[in-house]
C-alpha cells in the first residue's frame, strides 16, 4: 500500500460519475435588502439631525418635598453632522448651554456597531432619571416646549442623546438608526 | 568504504550516528549509497552519509537528514510524519474499512455506505474528543475514484447570495479566539481582518481559524513513540541534504486571504449551483472545478511531497499552495507552488508537486468549513456582531441532505489500537535495520 494511492482505493467503482471539464456556473442571485441601504439610510439621519438647527426650550422644575419651583433656559446647536455609511459612524459638534453657560462644546463620535439598542423617551423622563442619580428623587422636570430624546446606548453605560420638538421625526430617526445599527451589525451582543 | 562512512557518521546524532552493517557497496554518480546487506537489507546513504531510507522484507522507512523518521510502509499500513512532530497512520481493515489517524487522539475511520438506494463514503471522526460524521460522494476524475464531501444542509439561492455579495456596510466582529492556545501558537502567521465587507471574506478567516486550530491539536497530541525524532527546531540543515527547509515562516498575508476570500465567494457559486442540482454536485462544487491556474490549496494535514528539483519537503496544516497549471488529463499530480509556509516546512517560492487525491481532500476540508461557516451565519445573522440577512434569504429553511445515521463503532479506539501497531512498526523497522550492527 503506498501513501499517496491509499486514498484512491476504489470503494464504489460501479457507481462513481466520471468528470472531466469544468462547468460554468452562474453567481448566485443578490437578494433585496428588506429596507432601504445602508447609505440611504445615513443620509436620512443626517439630513433629519441637521435640520433640527438652533434649539431652545425651558425646564420648569418642580420640587415636590418643599414646593419650591426652578427654570431653566436651555439652547443647542448640534452642526457638522455626519453619518458616515463607509465607517458606520456618526460624528458631530455639540454645542449645548444651560442658562448661557456652556454645557457642552465639543466634536463628538461614535460608530452604530457599538450600539447596543436605542430608546425614544420623553425628555422629562430621562431628565428626571438624572435628577434622581444626583440625589434629587422628588424633583419633577417639565420642559417647554415639549421635547423627545433619542438614545443611542452603548455598552459600559455610554449614552448619545439627541432632542427633537417633534416626537414622531424623533422616532422615525430612531427606526432608521435601528436600522442602521443592524446592516452595520450592531445590536446587543448578549443572546439572552 | 563501508569503514570509511561509519567512521564518518560517528560524528552524527541519532540514528545516524549508528554503525550501517556490513554488505555489498554501491556508489552513485552523485556519491549517494546503497548498501546490501544480510537478511535482504538495504540501506540508502545520502552523500554526506546520513540514512536516506532503509527497506526489507516488504518493509520500507525513509528519514529526514537530521536522523528523524519521515515515513514508514509495512504490508498493512502506511505511517507519515510533519516536520513539526505530526503523524498520520492509514491502514485497511480486513472489512476494506480504512483508519486514519491524524494525531494520538484524532483520526477517522472510512467505509462505504449503502443508503436509500445510493452508496456513499462515510467518516467517523474523533477530535478533541467528540466524534462526528462527514459524507462523501464518489466520482471518478483522471482515472482515478475520489471523495467528494457533501454539505449538511443546502439553502436557498438568496442565502448563498447574501453571502456571496457585499453586506450593506462592513462589520467590525469578535472572534473570541484571544485566548485560545492555537492562536497564540500561529501568531505572526495568521491573523484575522479588523472588518467584513462580506460573508465571503467573513467565512475565510472561519475557514483558516478552523483549519489552524485543528492543525494545532493534531501537532500537540503528536507523541508519536518516537523518542529522539521530534523536531529539534534546529536551522542547520546537515551539508548534502536532499531536503528543502523553510529556514523562516512566511505568513498568510492579507493579500494571500483576499485570494482566498475570492475563491470562497466562486465556491459559494458552485455551492449554490450544487444545491440546485444535488445528483451532479461532484461535478459542480468538486475538485475539478477548481483545478485552474493560480487556484489556491490550504493544507488541511501534513504530507511529505517533491520539489521540482527532487528534494524533499513536508507541508503542514495551514500552508498554502498555488497551482501552477491545470494537471493535464492523464495527471495523477499536480505541481503547486509554495506562497506561504512555516519555519522548516517547504520553502515560499518552491514548486512541489501534490497527488490528486491530497488536494481532493484539502478541498475537503475547505468545503467542510464553509458548510460549518454557512451554518453559522444562518443560525446568527444579526446577533453578536454580523449583519441581519434580508428575510428573502434565511425564511425558507436549509434543506438538510439525506445522510446515513452516524456509525456507532467506537473509533478512539480503534485509532488507540492503531497507534500502538504504529508505534510496533516504527520500533520493528529500526530494529531490524541494526539487528547486528554494533552499538556506537
Amino acid at each position: 500500500m503506498n501513501i499517496k494511492n491509499v486514498l484512491a482505493t476504489c470503494l464504489f467503482c460501479g457507481i462513481a460519475l466520471t468528470l472531466s471539464a469544468q462547468q460554468s456556473v452562474p453567481p448566485p442571485p443578490k437578494p433585496a435588502a428588506d429596507g432601504p441601504s445602508l447609505a440611504a439610510t445615513m443620509q436620512f439621519i443626517q439630513a433629519r439631525m441637521q435640520e433640527r438647527g438652533k434649539m431652545n426650550f425651558a425646564v420648569y422644575t418642580h420640587d415636590n418635598v418643599d414646593g419650591k419651583d426652578y427654570i431653566d433656559q436651555y439652547s443647542g446647536e448640534p452642526s457638522n453632522f455626519v453619518a458616515d455609511p463607509a465607517t458606520c459612524s456618526i460624528s458631530y459638534h455639540r454645542d449645548l448651554r444651560k442658562n448661557g453657560t456652556v454645557l457642552s462644546d465639543g466634536n463628538v463620535s461614535f460608530s452604530l456597531r457599538e450600539v447596543q439598542n436605542l430608546v425614544v423617551m420623553p425628555a422629562e423622563q430621562d431628565m428626571k432619571r438624572a435628577y434622581a442619580a444626583l440625589g434629587h428623587p422628588t424633583w419633577d422636570p417639565r420642559f417647554d416646549p415639549p421635547m423627545f430624546l433619542v438614545i443611542a446606548r452603548r455598552a459600559g453605560n455610554q449614552n448619545n442623546g439627541f432632542y427633537f420638538a417633534d416626537e414622531e421625526m424623533a422616532n422615525r430617526v430612531a427606526k432608521a438608526m435601528v436600522h442602521a445599527v443592524e446592516l452595520c451589525g450592531g445590536g446587543n451582543k448578549d443572546p439572552f | 568504504m563501508l569503514h570509511q562512512v561509519n567512521t564518518a557518521r560517528t560524528g552524527l546524532s541519532g540514528i545516524n550516528k549508528r554503525s550501517i552493517p556490513q554488505g555489498q557497496v554501491a556508489v552513485h554518480p552523485d556519491k549517494s549509497l546503497t548498501v546490501t546487506a544480510s537478511n535482504g537489507r538495504n540501506f540508502n546513504l545520502r552523500p554526506n552519509g546520513t540514512l536516506a531510507s532503509f527497506s526489507a522484507h516488504g518493509q520500507n522507512a525513509t528519514f529526514r537528514a537530521d536522523g528523524r523518521l519521515a515515513s514508514v510502509h509495512t504490508s498493512t499500513m502506511d505511517i507519515a510524519h510533519g516536520t513539526h512532530g505530526q503523524r498520520t497512520v492509514i491502514s485497511e481493515r480486513p472489512d476494506h474499512s480504512r483508519l486514519v489517524s491524524t494525531g494520538a487522539h484524532s483520526g477517522y475511520m472510512q467505509h462505504s455506505v449503502s443508503y436509500h438506494g445510493r452508496t456513499v463514503i462515510q467518516r467517523t471522526y474523533v477530535s478533541g474528543g467528540r466524534s462526528f460524521s462527514h459524507v462523501y460522494s464518489g466520482y471518478r476524475y483522471h482515472g482515478r475514484y475520489f471523495d467528494n464531501y457533501l454539505p449538511f444542509y443546502y439553502y436557498d439561492p438568496m442565502f448563498y447570495g447574501w453571502a456571496y455579495y457585499p453586506w450593506g456596510a462592513p462589520i467590525g466582529y469578535r472572534w473570541g479566539w484571544g485566548g485560545s492556545p492555537w492562536f497564540a501558537f500561529y501568531a505572526g502567521f495568521f491573523s484575522p481582518w479588523e472588518e467584513y465587507p462580506s460573508g465571503a471574506y467573513w467565512l475565510t478567516d472561519y475557514f483558516l481559524g478552523q483549519t489552524l486550530a485543528g492543525g494545532y491539536q493534531m501537532e500537540n497530541q503528536a507523541g508519536s513513540g518516537q523518542p529522539g525524532y521530534g523536531y529539534a527546531g534546529d536551522d542547520a540543515v546537515p551539508a548534502g541534504s536532499d531536503e528543502a527547509y523553510a529556514p523562516a515562516e512566511t505568513p498568510i498575508t492579507p493579500e494571500i486571504k483576499q485570494m482566498i476570500a475570492e475563491e470562497v465567494q466562486q465556491q459559494l457559486a458552485y455551492e449554490n449551483a450544487a444545491a440546485s442540482k444535488p445528483d451532479q454536485a461532484p461535478e459542480l462544487d468538486g475538485l475539478p472545478q477548481v483545478l485552474t491556474p493560480n487556484h489556491l490549496f490550504v493544507v488541511d494535514q501534513s504530507l511529505n511531497v517533491t520539489t521540482a528539483d527532487g528534494q524533499q519537503c513536508a507541508l503542514s496544516v495551514g500552508n498554502v499552495i498555488k497551482l501552477v497549471a491545470a494537471p493535464p488529463e492523464t495527471a495523477t499530480t499536480a505541481d503547486l507552488v509554495v506562497v506561504s509556509s512555516r519555519k522548516a516546512d517547504c520553502p515560499a517560492g518552491v514548486i512541489v508537486t501534490v497527488p490528486l487525491e491530497s488536494l481532493q481532500e484539502m478541498q475537503n476540508n475547505f468545503r467542510a468549513q464553509l458548510d460549518s461557516g454557512l451554518q453559522t451565519l444562518h443560525a446568527q445573522q444579526g446577533q453578536g456582531g454580523l449583519p441581519g440577512a434580508p428575510q428573502s434569504a434565511i425564511a425558507p429553511p436549509p434543506r438538510p441532505v439525506d445522510m446515513p445515521p452516524a456509525d456507532n463503532e467506537n473509533v478512539q479506539s480503534l485509532l488507540d489500537a492503531q497507534q500502538v501497531q504504529a508505534d510496533q512498526a516504527e520500533t520493528g523497522v529500526t530494529q531490524s535495520a541494526f539487528a547486528d550492527a554494533k552499538p556506537q
